[in-house]
């Protein structure tokens, strides 16, 4: 398969991208928006301190929980966000914040093509964001800073590259280790844009929440981007 | 409408509840539930420790890894007795956390034969 045969749906609109509409039985929709939280939070505090899966509708969220203090109530308590009571914010029937208020609250941030449209690992390294990365504990420093090449299997595809740094900034290394990409246990499938389609490996999370996989040349350095 | 008005009452009285019970959950909105007690509060410590490492796993040593896993695998006995919520996070974590470990071992057993 070349890439001539990958096809992919319109964009989103920015403000949209990223966003999880959850419908709870006996409830009204829950929405939840990615880049309204990652202004403010690294992946790693709610993928591994909070435990939230990262397939929507896995986790098993409750109420109970909520009000126990986990997941959305961790910081949804009155004091670090707004507070559970005000059922109908999160209940609204699964619509985010519109364009006005996305404009708001991320004008200036340096753009990307397609996503949000914004450089979200560039964001980080300028200092324009400053989202925490722990609500319990304080990890310790993040020390591997690797840069991988991944070996291209075909001859005419630009290597792709992984670089450790941009990702732990965002996100603890047992939110990949084992449980996506695991040393012990390689196949060939790890190797196929295919399988990132399908939400494997690298697509868990560049095409949900990371820039998506139409952003060819930002891992394949020297590939045009797909628009 | 019927529904989610007595589900909002329910969840109002759960919640009353258990802000008055635990003023855990109304003071410093970080995640409960790993009760109070002395005994609990040792475990949540020993938990964080053992957590708190794997992002400098790779500049560990063999050892301190191996200490890592083993303090992983003594506090999973003692997750058993937390409620349900609480069991539920901490058991993930923890696996994770382990797992972790056990990565970096392998990745540094490999890197040695090279
Ligand atoms: C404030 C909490 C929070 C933060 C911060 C956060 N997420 Fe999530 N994420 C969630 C929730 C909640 C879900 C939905 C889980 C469910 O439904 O079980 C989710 C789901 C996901 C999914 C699954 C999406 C799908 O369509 O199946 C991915 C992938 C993901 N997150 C990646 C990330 C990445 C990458 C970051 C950091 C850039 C991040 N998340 C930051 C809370 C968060
Ligand atoms: C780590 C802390 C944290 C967690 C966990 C968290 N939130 Fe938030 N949330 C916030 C903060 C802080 C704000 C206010 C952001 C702002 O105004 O810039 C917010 C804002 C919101 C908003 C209003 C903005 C919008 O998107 O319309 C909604 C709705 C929301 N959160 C839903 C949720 C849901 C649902 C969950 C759980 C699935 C959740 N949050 C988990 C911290 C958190
Ligand atoms: C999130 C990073 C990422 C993005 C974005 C991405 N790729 Fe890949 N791609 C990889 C990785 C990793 C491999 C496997 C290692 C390698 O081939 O370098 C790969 C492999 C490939 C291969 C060879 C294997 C196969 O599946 O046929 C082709 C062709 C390819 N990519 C084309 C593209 C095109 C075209 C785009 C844009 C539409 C794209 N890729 C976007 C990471 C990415
Ligand atoms: C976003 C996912 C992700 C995160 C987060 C992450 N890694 Fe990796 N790591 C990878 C990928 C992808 C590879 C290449 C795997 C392969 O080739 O099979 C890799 C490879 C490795 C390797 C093998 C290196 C080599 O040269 O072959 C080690 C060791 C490693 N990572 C340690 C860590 C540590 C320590 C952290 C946290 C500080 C971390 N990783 C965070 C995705 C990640
Ligand atoms: C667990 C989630 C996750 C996985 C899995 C993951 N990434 Fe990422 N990646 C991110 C996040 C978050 C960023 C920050 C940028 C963003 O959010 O758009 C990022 C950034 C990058 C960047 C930096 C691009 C730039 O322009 O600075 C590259 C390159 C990249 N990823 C490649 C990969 C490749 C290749 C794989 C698979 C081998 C992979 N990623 C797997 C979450 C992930
Ligand atoms: C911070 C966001 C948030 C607030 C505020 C909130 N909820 Fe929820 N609610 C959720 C999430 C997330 C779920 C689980 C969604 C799913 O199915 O994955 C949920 C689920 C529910 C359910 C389904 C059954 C259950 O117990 O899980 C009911 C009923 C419900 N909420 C009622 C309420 C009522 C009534 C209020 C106000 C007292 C409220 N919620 C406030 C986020 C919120």
């Amino acid at each position: 398969m070349g890439p001539q045969n990958f096809t992919f749906a319109a964009d989103p609109v920015p403000q949209s991208y990223g966003n999880i509409i959850m419908k709870p039985e006996g409830a009204k929709p829950v929405i939840f928006s990615h880049w309204v939280h990652r202004l403010r939070y690294t992946c790693r505090v709610c993928h591994f301190e909070l435990q939230i899966n990262f397939k929507a509708g896995t986790t098993g969220i409750t109420m109970e929980d909520n009000v126990e203090g986990k997941y959305c109530g961790a910081c949804h308590n009155g004091k670090t966000a707004f507070g559970i009571e005000h059922c109908s914010r999160c209940h609204n029937g699964g619509v985010g914040p519109g364009k006005k208020e996305f404009a708001k609250k991320t004008g200036g941030l340096p753009p990307a093509i397609h996503g949000n449209g914004i450089d979200w690992n560039q964001a980080m390294e300028e200092n324009l964001i400053k989202p925490v990365d722990y609500l319990i504990t304080k990890p310790d420093k993040f020390q591997f800073d690797r840069a991988l090449t991944l070996k291209a299997a075909w001859d005419y595809v630009p290597s792709a590259v992984f670089p450790h740094k941009a990702h732990n900034r965002w996100l603890d290394c047992n939110n990949c280790h084992p449980d996506i990409f695991d040393i012990k246990n390689r196949t060939e499938k790890q190797n196929r844009m295919e399988s990132y389609f399908k939400g494997e490996f690298c697509g868990v999370c560049h095409g949900k929440v990371a820039f998506p996989l139409k952003d060819c040349g930002r891992c394949h350095l020297g590939m045009g981007n797909w628009r | 409408m019927k529904k989610i008005m007595m589900a909002a009452f329910a969840v109002l009285i759960l919640s009353g509840a258990a802000f008055a019970a635990d003023a855990r959950f109304s003071g410093t909105g970080k995640p409960g539930g790993a009760g109070s007690g002395p005994e609990e509060r040792e475990w949540i410590n020993e938990f964080n420790d053992v957590c708190s490492a794997t992002t400098a796993s790779m500049a560990l040593s063999k050892d301190e890894l191996n200490s890592h896993i083993r303090s992983a695998d003594a506090l999973k006995g003692r997750l058993g007795c937390l409620e349900d919520s609480a069991k539920k996070v901490y058991s993930r974590r923890l696996r994770m956390c382990h797992d972790m470990y056990e990565f970096a071992l392998d990745a540094k057993v490999k890197e040695d034969k090279k």
